[in-house]
């Protein structure tokens, strides 16, 4: 057999080396954009964090005020209660827009407080290695066998329910994971061909991190972002729904479940809306995260 | 097998410690007291009341004894029921929290065990999608959603089941355990179907299953004599977590059903800052976890020739 190559993928080789190398972020993209869940998932997830964050500056009810005589009133189009109201006579729809820009803040900032605990503990971990490695996961270890739920509810019964601590205390629980993930990849990385292979040709130890330790690591740690996000809004709903999270005047959607489950008897869409609210909420992150997972990953396909 | 058993305690023993002191001293340092009722009571009252529980002494004496008081499996009164121990308290919750949580973990070993062996024997069919995108949609809702929802359209719309409550003449009747078994075993049946679509697919493919096909076994004999046993090995493995979940639902599924388990008791006892009650569960529920964490890993062990006590 004689290999013969046509003209055109002639052209196309010839072009490859033109073609700047694509990086494995490009790839990921490519890969990502064709995962249709994923890309609905991300599609949904802007609009909602549009509307949960634009929403309330511009609809015409406020979210706590009070319509005396329109307590409880059924969805209508009439004086646009589209979501009804509450036991108190408060419009729904712009209560859970509000209600889900706080489960998503909370989602948000204690996702990044567990990101950069979990990040520094699997780091140093990993790098220093030896003793210090192993007496440091250890401790994860001996937390991860703790009832950490308990925990959070004692902390918030303790130190009352404040915003600030509800975002520390869930951040401070689910860095865990985060942390053998990273120490994980960084022992990998640390003894990877080319990273020797880097050292070898002179490559200087700031440009060997950004260049090869932190995209490597980069990856799993985004798709477990990804996927503690969700986590995190469940937790705070979970305390929330307990009456043990967000306190009025704020809500969050864990907020309003509890309550329109408390109503739902006579007045089920005080459920139902917010219900549904954030279980489409929920899908989005985990199709945008199993759609990471295999973008990022390629040893996964 | 001994020596491992012996060690798994001896590293569980210092954890308990941990949990109980930890939790001791966040019960202790918190702003406000048993004894804040809605009335102020007298300060001569107070400070009887303050002794008889000994939390007139100071804080370091107040942890020895409560330590010397756990290892004779004491957990001491409750500070808001006056005639009962945490004892008692546990000891009326935990019937019903235990009955729903191991019921739950059956049905959902069961259900999520054979939908997932039907969705890898059939990998790739509507039969298998239909298992994976439930099982997707089991774990995207939380018990708080889907407890209140079913309550709402089996129990409030088409009047099959009671919404919630036991009632103390009949105690734990069926009708009214079905809707909290099922909510709280949804999550699990989705995730262990999950784990044991993969796990078939990955044992159905393996040579000694092509090997057993060979010799001419019938397909019932190659599923339920060579691939089903290691297939579950993984769902084994999950217990220990899956134990930790449906004590954490639990505190849900009580709330959302009034059912008078230890998960409501825990609630309503850190509310009120009954301290040796949530002392108590925390205990209690810890231990759980480790026991059968430790359980979880002897049967693993049991059921897998390859593991080796190290």
């Amino acid at each position: 057999m004689v290999m013969t190559s046509t003209p055109s993928e002639k052209a196309a080789l010839m072009e490859d080396s033109v073609i700047k190398g694509r990086s494995l972020w490009d790839d990921a993209r490519v890969r990502l954009a064709r995962n249709k869940a994923a890309v609905a998932g991300l599609t949904v997830l802007a609009v909602l964090t549009v509307i949960a964050f634009i929403g309330p500056l511009v609809w015409v009810h406020d979210p706590s005020f009070i319509f005396r005589d329109k307590v409880q009133l059924a969805p209508t189009f009439a004086d646009l209660h589209i979501f009804g109201t509450d036991a108190q006579g408060r419009d729904l729809f712009a209560r859970t827009m509000v209600g889900l820009r706080m489960s998503l803040m909370v989602g948000v900032v204690a996702t990044a407080v567990s990101l950069v605990i979990g990040v520094i503990w699997g780091a140093t971990a990993g790098f220093i290695g030896g003793r210090v490695d192993q007496i440091m996961m250890r401790v994860v270890d001996v937390l991860y066998s703790l009832p950490f739920i308990f925990f959070v509810i004692i902390l918030m019964v303790v130190f009352g329910r404040n915003i600030i601590l509800i975002f520390v205390a869930i951040g401070a629980v689910e860095w865990l994971t985060m942390a053998r993930i990273v120490r994980g990849q960084t022992i990998a990385l640390k003894n990877m061909e080319f990273v020797e292979a880097a050292q070898a040709a002179g490559v200087s130890r700031f440009s060997i991190i950004r260049r090869h330790i932190i995209p490597n690591v980069l990856g799993p740690v985004v798709v477990y972002v990804t996927l503690t996000i969700p986590v995190v809004i469940l937790a705070e709903s979970f305390l929330s729904f307990l009456g043990l999270g967000v306190q009025e005047p704020l809500t969050s959607l864990g907020n309003l479940i509890a309550n329109g489950a408390r109503d739902m008897e006579i007045a089920p869409w005080t459920l139902i809306f917010p219900a549904a609210t954030m279980m489409l909420t929920l899908f989005c992150f985990n199709f945008i995260g199993d759609g990471l997972r295999d973008a990022i990953d390629p040893k996964d396909r | 097998m001994t020596g491992f058993v012996a060690r798994r305690i001896l590293v569980a023993i210092p954890t308990i410690l941990i949990i109980i002191t930890v939790a001791f001293f966040m019960m202790r340092i918190a702003p406000g007291g048993p004894f804040d009722l809605e009335r102020p009571m007298p300060a001569e009252i107070r400070t009887n009341i303050m002794a008889a529980y000994g939390m007139d002494q100071p804080l370091w004496k107040q942890y020895v004894d409560y330590m010397a008081g756990i290892v004779q499996f004491d957990l001491g009164p409750s500070l808001r029921f006056r005639d009962k121990t945490v004892a008692d308290i546990i000891a009326e919750g935990f019937p019903v929290s235990a009955t729903i949580g191991a019921l739950s973990i059956t049905l959902a070993l069961i259900v999520g065990g054979f939908l997932g062996a039907i969705a890898a024997l059939r990998q790739n069919t509507p039969a298998d999608y239909g298992v994976v995108g439930l099982s997707t949609v089991g774990i995207v809702i939380p018990p708080f959603v889907m407890g209140p929802i079913l309550a709402l359209v089996v129990g409030l719309y088409l009047g099959w089941l009671p919404t919630g409550g036991l009632d103390p003449r009949y105690g734990m009747t069926p009708e009214r355990l079905i809707l909290p078994v099922i909510t709280l075993a949804l999550p699990q049946i989705a995730i262990i179907s999950r784990l044991m679509r993969a796990s078939m697919i990955e044992v159905i493919r393996s040579n000694y299953i092509r090997t057993a096909r060979a010799k001419g076994l019938s397909s019932g004999a190659v599923l339920f004599r060579h691939a089903l046993r290691s297939a579950i090995l993984p769902l084994v493995s999950y217990l220990g977590p899956a134990s930790a979940a449906l004590l954490t639902g639990s505190i849900v599924i009580e709330q959302v059903f009034q059912l008078p388990g230890i998960g409501r008791q825990f609630v309503q006892a850190a509310l009120q800052r009954d301290y040796t009650v949530v002392m108590g569960v925390v205990i209690l529920y810890a231990s759980l976890i480790i026991v059968l964490n430790l359980i979880a890993d002897l049967l693993y062990a049991a059921l897998n020739p390859k593991v080796k006590y190290d």
